[in-house]
Formats: C-alpha cells, structure tokens, sequence
C-alpha cells in the first residue's frame, strides 16, 4: 500500500514538474529528502529517548497501574456489560492506560488482546469491539512526544505549546467516535 | 493551561512518584529510553524513503498549485491549504504524516499558525485505516460501516477541532 504510495507521489512530482518547468528543483530535491529523514530522525531519538524513559518509571513504579484504577469508572461507562475485573476489561484498561501514556510498542498487543477477550463475551460482543476499535483509531495522547521532536527539529520555541489543544481536539473526536459507534447500535441488534 | 509546565509538571511527578515507591528510576528511565532509542532508529530507513518523494513532490510545485486553486475555498472556512496533504494521508500512514508534517514545518516556522494546527492535526489523529486493519485481522468478526463511519467521524472532527482550538487557544 504504501509503496504505492510512494511511487505515484514521485512519478507524479516528476510529470507535474515537467509541465511546471520546476524539473530542476525535484532533481535537486532528492539528495535532500534523506537528510532530512537523518536531521528528523535525531530530534525523535532525543525527545522519544526523554519520554520512553519517563514513561518506563512510570511502569516500574506502578503509576501506570494508578492510572488504570482512576480510568475504570470510564471504561466501564462505556463498555457495557464487560465484568470488572475480568480478562477483557483488564486488557480494554490496560490498553487505554498505554494509549494515553503514550506506549505505542505496549498499546497494541494489549488491544489485541482485548478484542480478543471481548470476541469470547456473549453480552454486546459487536458493539464493544467496534467501541474498542474506535478508541484505538481516536489518539488520546497526553504528551505528543512525535509531534514535539518535529516541532523542535524545524526551530520550534515551544515545542510542546501545542498540548492543551491535542487533548481538547482529542477528547472532543473521541467523544464524536464513541458516541456515533454507540448509536450504531442502538436499535437492538447488538448481539 | 501551558503545555509545557504541563510537561515538565509530569516528568517531576513521575519521578516523583518512582522515588516515593522506592523504584531504581535511573536504570527505569535508561530501559526505556533504549527501548524508544530502537524504535526511532528502524523507523529511519522508511523515513528516508518518504521525505525524498515527499521533498520531490514539494519541489515540484504541485502542493503550492492546488492550493492556490483551493485557497479561496479554504480561506473562507479558515483552514490553512498546506495541511491538506497532511489530511489526506494521516488516516492511511503514520510514517507518511511523520513525513508531511516534517515538510510543512520545513516551509511553515513551527510557531506559526499554519505550523501549529499541522501539528495539533498530528498530535490528535491516528492512523486510523492502518489500526481497523490490525485489529480485525486478529478476530473472525468481519469490519464493518458500524466500525469505520465512527472512526472516521472522528478523525473529521479531529481535524475540524485542531483548526478551531488553534485559533481559539494559542
């Protein structure tokens, strides 16, 4: 898929520039593009390096775990009729927890595993897969670490300014998400 | 609330709380920080790959040409033209936004409101087609509109927020 991508996005530079008598630039521009990736790739090993070992002592000291206790009420409002404390609940919690601190190599096998667990209930199986599904596809980072290496690499003076509006605009699509996936199915059928 | 006092509040918080539970937080924070350290380095090489067709593509004048056609449009509901290719391929790759968003940054100061509402559209979406597919090729059950219209919804309103709370917060 991406390769695809990929290829059109060149042959089409490659064409366009043709017609746009800018060939000169896209020949020039393709010694640049890696150096790029090198000068971006050293301001995400610095700023993720900052917040996989912040993240990390969270983990080992048992923050994570606070903040999973703090997140059931949520969870189990929205998914209903999973049991506290069972296998998929455990896994939907832990797999949110991972989301919000920002542990995308942790956030997906537990995800996985959630929908798993929840493929195996009898009560609402359909909706809450899609619920779950839907979480996953909304990002509710609380730092985005990514997205300030990029800002920090290009000059940034607050690089990390942006947060108050990636939680609001987070907290507002997920919103949208759950709610839409709820009425989905509202009418009864949800097996 | 400023972002990043709220950062920084975090970080002293987790240490913080590490000492307070007795955790060895030195060789804690160097585990992870390896851990991250390996995952920006294998994703150097596909980051290589799409900055040079993205840089081709930039050169060329193609995004400047569509958004001067667009502009009036986008203009009038205040969305800045050079997020569109960010719109475009967030929902499908994550290196590939990782790439576009470098490249807008790259034209646009980070600072600056284009460059600010690039990267809340960054920091707010997934990559959603990328996760419906992980997900469900790990059950039986199939995908379906019940799934994806909500998924999508989302990402829309994701991007119609990041517009709006960057003009009404920053």
């Amino acid at each position: 898929m991406i390769g695809y991508i990929i290829f059109i996005l060149m042959m089409f530079s490659l064409v366009f520039s043709f017609f746009n008598g800018t060939t000169e630039q896209v020949c020039l521009s393709v010694s640049e593009g890696a150096d790029n990736a090198l000068k971006l790739s050293l301001s995400l090993c610095a700023v993720m390096g900052l917040w996989g070992g912040i993240m990390r002592i969270a983990q080992k000291s048992g923050f994570t775990a606070l903040v999973a206790k703090l997140l059931s009420p949520i969870v189990l409002f929205i998914f209903k009729g999973i049991k506290r404390g069972g296998e998929a609940y455990n896994a939907i919690v832990m797999n949110i927890t991972a989301n919000l601190l920002g542990l995308g190599n942790a956030a997906t096998p537990l995800g996985l595993q959630a929908v798993k667990a929840l493929e195996k209930e009898s009560v609402n199986r359909n909706r809450n897969i899609s619920l779950l599904v839907v979480i996953n596809t909304a990002s509710i980072q609380l730092i985005p670490s990514t997205v300030a290496a990029i800002r920090l690499s290009h000059g940034s003076a607050h690089p990390y300014e942006i947060i108050p509006a990636v939680l609001l605009s987070s907290l507002v699509s997920v919103t949208v998400g759950v709610i839409l996936a709820k009425l989905m199915y509202s009418r009864g059928d949800n097996v | 609330m400023n972002g990043e006092l709220f950062a920084v509040l975090i970080i002293v918080f987790i240490c913080l709380y590490g000492l307070i539970k007795k955790t060895d937080i030195f060789s804690a924070f160097n585990e992870g920080a390896k851990d991250n350290l390996k995952t920006a380095f294998d994703i150097f090489p596909s980051l290589i790959f799409l900055l040079t067709a993205v840089g081709m593509l930039r050169a060329s004048g193609a995004i400047e040409a569509v958004a001067d056609k667009l502009s009036f449009l986008f203009s009038a509901i205040g969305f800045p033209a050079d997020c569109l290719p960010l719109v475009l391929i967030r929902s499908v790759s994550g290196s590939g936004a990782l790439a576009v968003l470098d490249d807008i940054l790259s034209k646009n100061h980070p600072d600056s409101i284009t460059g600010r509402i690039a990267s809340v559209m960054m920091g707010s979406t997934e990559t959603t087609f990328y996760t419906i597919a992980v997900y469900f090729s790990a059950i039986r059950l199939k995908c379906t509109g019940r799934t994806v219209i909500p998924a999508v919804a989302a990402d829309i309103t994701g991007f119609v927020c990041s517009v709006l709370f960057v003009r009404l917060l920053l």
